[in-house]
């Protein structure tokens, strides 16, 4: 600690390291610490008409806390939220590990110049949009339907966005770049000759990757695995946009309660679905053997 | 040893092929659509091409740049 510390009052100088303090205290404090404990403050309190805020009705209780560990629903509702929140970030890595492993180790030249442009351009465009351009795809009479009735597979459109899948799906699409890019990035410090190494000595390319492979980009899959994950759970865009009726997501939850004046209610709710990516992040710091200093590299 | 290499070439541009299909399309199937005269969000039926959309929305920023009392 008193290295760092010290290395870093040498490049940075007094004032560069003075500098770096307060910015980041500033934002630390003001842009996450004190929102969040006003959310908590707010979920700790019950909903009460203007004229009793602040009298003694206005005190700290667990009850909001205590609808939602009552009710059925919005239990399962959460569960749900998990589980479609594993099943982006399981499919995300799926599919994103032997792209990133393509463009770390693989590809030459100005190939990955252009393959990364391809993977950067899609986000440029807003995730609404790119959501909804997913709704014109999944509509009852959208490009998909009229596709698969044009080939005859199918004589009448299927409703695809009954239940969870279509709001998968988009999630999975909108947010698979923030698994690419940390695996891309530890993948690529790692040296080729390791690769090599094996290949001469005889190992099949599935032992290189478990062998090698993936316990070099251990930080890179939690970083990006942590990442969809929250990003899926906290998004309340997907199942606004690509949800049927019959499927509710914890986010809309949240929102409801909010857009129904109860933002004590909903503060809970917010606080829950935080703990719940909190708990998240360190099961995957664990899982990977991870310490938070590696993740920030 | 040289056909094992070229099938697994052969997987990787797929799997590439596969992956860009997948980021791109529905992009391209927006644009496409953007200039679609057809009310609704679809490429068919085409009712042919038209700057329709994007006029309508240059029109509406400048109607909203008139309310704020902005001159272009």
């Amino acid at each position: 600690m008193r290295d760092f510390w010290n290395t870093a009052l040498k490049d940075l100088g007094k004032i560069g390291v003075a500098y770096i303090l307060i910015t980041v205290g500033v934002w630390v404090v003001f842009m996450i610490l004190i929102p969040q404990l006003i959310m908590f403050d707010y979920s700790l309190r019950p909903m009460l008409p203007l004229r009793d805020i602040g009298g003694p009705k206005d005190v700290w209780t667990l009850k909001n806390y205590m609808v939602f560990f009552t009710n059925r629903l919005h239990m399962a509702i959460f569960f749900k939220t998990i589980w479609s929140s594993l099943i982006v970030t399981v499919t995300a890595l799926t599919i994103c590990y032997p792209i990133a492993f393509y463009l770390a180790k693989v590809a030459r030249g100005a190939k990955i110049g252009l393959l990364m442009l391809g993977l950067i351009i899609p986000y440029w465009i807003n995730e609404l949009l790119r959501l909804f351009a997913w709704q014109i795809i999944l509509a009852d009479m959208g490009i998909l339907n009229q596709f698969l009735i044009f080939l005859g597979i199918i004589a009448d459109p299927i409703n695809f966005r009954m239940g969870n899948g279509a709001v998968i799906l988009g999630m999975t699409y909108a947010y698979i770049l923030f698994m690419v890019f940390p695996i891309y990035n530890v993948m690529e410090s790692l040296d080729r000759n390791q690769l090599d190494a094996a290949r001469d000595l005889g190992a099949s390319w599935l032992r290189i990757h478990y062998k090698i492979v993936m316990p070099h980009a251990k930080p890179g899959i939690a970083v990006g695995c942590t990442m969809t994950f929250m990003l899926a759970a906290g998004t309340v865009a997907a199942p606004q946009l690509l949800g049927s009726p019959s499927s509710f997501w914890f986010t809309q939850v949240i929102n409801t309660n909010f857009e129904c004046a109860n933002w004590n209610l909903g503060a809970a709710y917010a606080t829950v679905l935080m703990l719940l990516c909190v708990v998240f992040m360190f099961m995957m710091l664990k899982l990977f053997k991870v310490g938070l200093k590696e993740l920030t590299q | 040893m040289k056909s094992s290499k070229s099938i697994f070439r052969i997987i990787i541009g797929l799997y590439l092929t596969l992956f860009f299909a997948y980021m791109f399309l529905p992009l391209i199937f927006m644009t496409i659509i953007a200039f679609n005269a057809n009310d609704i969000p679809q490429i068919t039926p085409w009712k042919g091409f038209t700057l329709m959309w994007g006029i309508s929305l240059a029109l509406k920023a400048i109607i909203v740049m008139k309310i704020r009392g902005k001159n272009i």
